[in-house]
């Protein structure tokens, strides 16, 4: 039965390629180009009663589509990811303290008026427009980030920030839809800066 | 055994991998299905669900393609079962694609239609309004709201601010609303009523509402609260003077419990619509692209399968073939793996039954074939070996076979004409010929099964044969061909009449000799005792009686001496002996004037002196000389000659000595039996001459032969060995086909 299994590898070989060029088709199909940008213009971080706080602009504008959504009662998730990190010089650098800061926007069409929920601390801002509820959000002030406690006076820590806005999760099929077409969603850069002490 | 074993288990593993793979696919699928249906369920691993689908989909394709590849590739080498293969899968893939592509299409149409039909147009203004609805019934309260907030606010134009909070408590009370401040520069709160709990930080007004305040306008706004809806209003408190602190009132009324559920219910109902509305084209997508997936996915593990069973069911074949190729280049080992108990493993284990039965029967054929070879080759060594000759024909006379002694005794190389007709063959061979004249009388009679004894009439004499012939057994009562055995008697018969002579010889000698000489005596003693008695013309009658008496009893003595010798020669005395001189001296003693014959001697001078008992080659050369001569008694000017040559036989080496003469010759009665004693063609002579040569020729080893010359005349040849181990030879060969001949006597 050895018959059946003569010029295999070749076959294989041939197949793997094309897996291979599959994938990497699906890897470099262009990304709908999204019109907007977030930016986190300036962060700092403050030492109060042996707390560190966050304190941080970030510029929001969300795209066309994302807008859109939006007054379409499509509900967007905006995230803002802090991260406290050990500098070390030859090991990769361990995250001290991680923090989500999530809140959640969105269009009332009977009121008119535009959400804004802190989905840490269940409180809610209405707005009377978009613009307003963005400002609210780029201004983070005092956003308790770790016990100095945590630190070791010995050791350099760096800070990370990241904003993100995305359509909500949505279940099934419509979750194929924010995977695949993501127009709304936004990301910007990690902004790191060292932790002054 | 190893192998069988590893290939089982790779077989195992593959058909189990195949399945599980198969299987997670087809939980996946299900898992798409269900989240596609209750987007609860799964739905946060929507995602996963489907990349491993696609994943799926994309492993299947390869191997799908890697399958595909090795049948074509199958397909042009022509390997066996590929045809099958390919056949079936075309088939199978027939018969998947276009119920599958149908479900398709259908399916799309109906996801496409199906979810446009729930964005009714109606449906869609009947939101509306009762969103339009909603909001006028708010903003009536609203109106009413800041209506009451105004009214406060004018109420409160110049009041103290130490009753502050009580006439504010009041004013809350009577309007109705959940909380009320009295806000004053840079938003300092200068008094507070609340329904609240004091542990709640008061509201302060918004940059917003202090912007629309500041421009002269009141403000009024409702906001979506956790437990329903909040109307905020704000309105400046007149002032007395205009350097007075500008102050405002903001006050919170709430919405009546039922109208904030209608208003949600409207505002939810209304969200999801406008949501569903906005992701309708890439829902529509998404479902297609899951439904794709999904088609894909059934139509790649269709394929597969049929690629895999296709494969399954040829494979026996594919052994199968390669069994009988194999079985076909001889190769009887060949067993196959038998696969499942189906039809397909019916047919491989009949075929390996059958290899096995075939295996059996050629190991059988070739035992039997070895047997068939090895008794043939008996046959042929005792054939060989045989001295009696036989032949086997065809029923036409064809030669099948001959052996050796058969050829010899016959005197044709019959072996070279294997495959000719006899008849063919005895032509212009006189031996030959009278042999295949008196066999073909007998089997032209239908005679097939004969004995008889032949004799052969050649140039050197009679040829005796003991011939017996059998027909093979054939097909009914037809023979299949004949054999034919006989043998060359003439020895035989020859050496029968010796020993019959030689008993008579000594017979003679010993019943003869015995009177002869009291007859002599008696003869004698009547002469002597009566001579002087009797007259003289008596005397002279006894004289003469007598001595007659006396002379033929010599003679009869003489008679019997010569008998004696023929019977009882003395023992022989070997030494070296050259020939010829020994010819010249004898020569020499018969040329005297009394014999009136030429005699020549050709002598060889190559011949060699060779081993003999001097005194009987002697008496030969003088009974062969003296024969010669008395032949040609009576013939005026005969010639005689004595010639010797050396010369081989086979692998002995001899030499003839011949003695010729131009008489009369023998007669062709007598040529047969020359060298039998009493047969003389002379008047003279004991007729025992030739006898006895032949006799002293052959305790030598040798032998003699008489024939006629052509030219007339005859001429005898002694032909002798040259030493013992020549000598040894020749009656080595004398021996083994004498041998044989008394066996068959």
């Amino acid at each position: 039965m050895r018959h059946s299994r003569h010029n295999g590898s070749p076959a294989l070989r041939r197949t793997a390629a094309i897996l291979v060029a599959l994938v990497l088709a699906v890897a470099l199909v262009p990304r709908a180009e999204a019109a907007g940008f977030v930016q986190v213009l300036k962060a700092s971080m403050s030492l109060r009663d042996g707390v560190w706080y966050l304190d941080a602009d970030v510029a929001w504008s969300p795209s066309e589509a994302a807008r859109e959504a939006l007054d379409s009662g499509v509900t967007l998730d905006v995230i803002l990811r802090v991260a406290v990190s050990e500098r070390r010089r030859f090991l990769w650098d361990p995250d001290v303290a991680e923090l989500e800061q999530r809140y959640e926007l969105q269009y009332h069409a009977l009121t008119q008026r535009f959400i804004l929920r802190n989905l840490n601390s269940g409180q809610q801002r209405t707005f009377a427009t978009l613009d307003a509820a963005l400002r609210a959000l780029s201004e983070v002030r005092q956003l308790p980030v770790l016990d100095d406690a945590l630190l070791d006076d010995d050791e350099q820590y760096d800070v990370g920030l990241k904003a993100e806005m995305d359509m909500k999760q949505l279940g099934g099929p419509l979750a194929l839809i924010s995977f695949l077409w993501n127009d709304w969603q936004l990301e910007s850069e990690w902004e790191r800066w060292p932790l002054q002490r | 055994m190893g192998a069988v074993a590893s290939s089982a288990l790779r077989r195992w593993a593959a058909t189990a991998l195949a399945v599980l793979g198969l299987g997670m696919l087809t939980a996946a699928l299900i898992f798409l299905a269900s989240t596609v249906e209750n987007a609860d369920r799964f739905g946060r691993f929507y995602n996963w669900i489907f990349l491993f689908n696609a994943a799926g989909a994309v492993i299947l394709l390869g191997l799908i393609i890697a399958n595909l590849v090795r049948l074509v590739r199958g397909y042009r080498r022509n390997t066996p079962g590929t045809r099958l293969a390919s056949r079936m899968v075309a088939i199978f893939v027939g018969l998947v694609v276009l119920p599958l592509g149908l479900v398709y299409y259908f399916s799309v149409q109906f996801i496409s239609r199906g979810i446009d039909t729930w964005f009714d147009v109606n449906v869609e203004d009947g939101l509306n309004d009762a969103l339009e609805l909603s909001r006028a019934t708010l903003e009536t309260r609203m109106g009413e709201a800041l209506e009451e907030a105004r009214q406060m606010a004018a109420s409160l134009s110049g009041y103290p601010d130490d009753d502050l909070p009580r006439r504010l408590s009041e004013l809350r009370r009577e309007s109705g609303a959940s909380e009320v401040t009295v806000v004053g520069q840079g938003s300092r709160i200068i008094a507070l009523s609340t329904e609240r709990a004091l542990t709640e930080l008061p509201r302060g007004p918004s940059d917003e509402v202090l912007l629309q305040v500041r421009q002269g306008r009141p403000f009024v706004s409702i906001d979506p609260s956790g437990e329903g809806y909040v109307i905020r209003t704000a309105a400046v408190i007149p002032g007395r003077t205009p350097l007075e602190e500008i102050r405002l009132l903001q006050a919170f009324f709430a919405v009546p419990a039922r109208l904030a559920v209608l208003a949600d219910s409207v505002q939810s109902a209304y969200a999801q619509y406008r949501e569903l509305s906005y992701l309708r084209a890439p829902f529509i997508r998404s479902l297609t692209l899951t439904l794709t997936l999904a088609l894909l996915l059934s139509l790649l593990m269709a394929v597969w399968g049929a690629f895999f069973f296709a494969r399954r069911l040829t494979a026996p074949i594919e052994s199968l073939v390669a069994g009988t190729r194999a079985v076909a280049k001889g190769d009887f080992d060949t067993r196959l793996e038998a696969p499942a108990r189906d039809e397909m493993g019916f047919l491989v284990r009949s075929f390996n039954d059958m290899i096995t039965r075939l295996s059996e029967a050629r190991e059988l054929a070739r035992r039997s074939r070895q047997a068939v070879e090895s008794q043939r080759a008996y046959l042929e060594v005792i054939l060989g070996r045989l001295s009696t000759g036989v032949v086997s024909l065809e029923t036409d006379l064809r030669v099948r076979t001959a052996n050796q002694a058969a050829s010899a005794i016959l005197g044709v190389e019959l072996e070279e004409f294997i495959g000719r007709p006899l008849v063919d063959v005895a032509r212009g061979r006189p031996l030959l010929e009278q042999f295949v004249e008196v066999g073909r009388a007998h089997l032209e009679a239908g005679d097939y099964e004969w004995r008889e004894q032949i004799v052969l009439r050649g140039e050197v004499g009679r040829r005796i044969l003991m011939c017996a012939c059998s027909g093979l057994p054939g097909e009914g009562d037809s023979p299949a061909g004949f054999v034919v055995v006989f043998d060359d008697i003439t020895a035989l018969m020859q050496a029968q009449r010796d020993a019959a002579w030689g008993e008579v010889a000594r017979r003679l000698a010993h019943e003869i000799k015995n009177p002869l000489t009291p007859i002599q005596l008696s003869a004698e003693r009547l002469r002597r005792r009566f001579l002087g008695q009797m007259s003289e013309e008596d005397g002279q009658l006894l004289e003469r009686a007598t001595r007659t008496i006396v002379h033929q009893v010599e003679a009869m003595k003489e008679m019997v001496n010569a008998f004696s010798d023929y019977a009882r020669a003395p023992d022989m005395e070997m030494g070296r002996v050259d020939l010829n001189r020994l010819a010249a001296e004898i020569a020499d003693l018969y040329r005297v004037r009394e014999i009136a014959v030429e005699l020549q001697v050709d002598l060889d001078p190559t011949v060699e002196e060779i081993e003999a008992d001097a005194g009987r080659l002697r008496q030969v050369l003088h009974n062969l000389i003296r024969n010669a001569i008395e032949a040609l008694e009576g013939q005026a000017g005969g010639h005689v000659t004595v010639s010797t040559r050396a010369g081989q036989d086979r692998d002995a080496r001899v030499v003839h000595l011949t003695v010729e003469d131009d008489g009369p010759g023998f007669g062709e009665d007598a040529i047969d039996r020359v060298f039998d004693p009493y047969v003389t063609s002379k008047p003279k002579g004991t007729g025992l001459g030739l006898a006895i040569v032949k006799k002293l020729v052959e305790e030598h080893g040798g032998w003699i032969d008489a024939a006629n010359r052509p030219e007339g005349g005859a001429v005898l040849t002694v032909t002798l060995p040259v030493n013992e181990e020549a000598r040894s030879l020749l009656l080595r060969r004398e021996a083994r086909s004498a041998e044989f001949r008394r066996e068959r006597a």
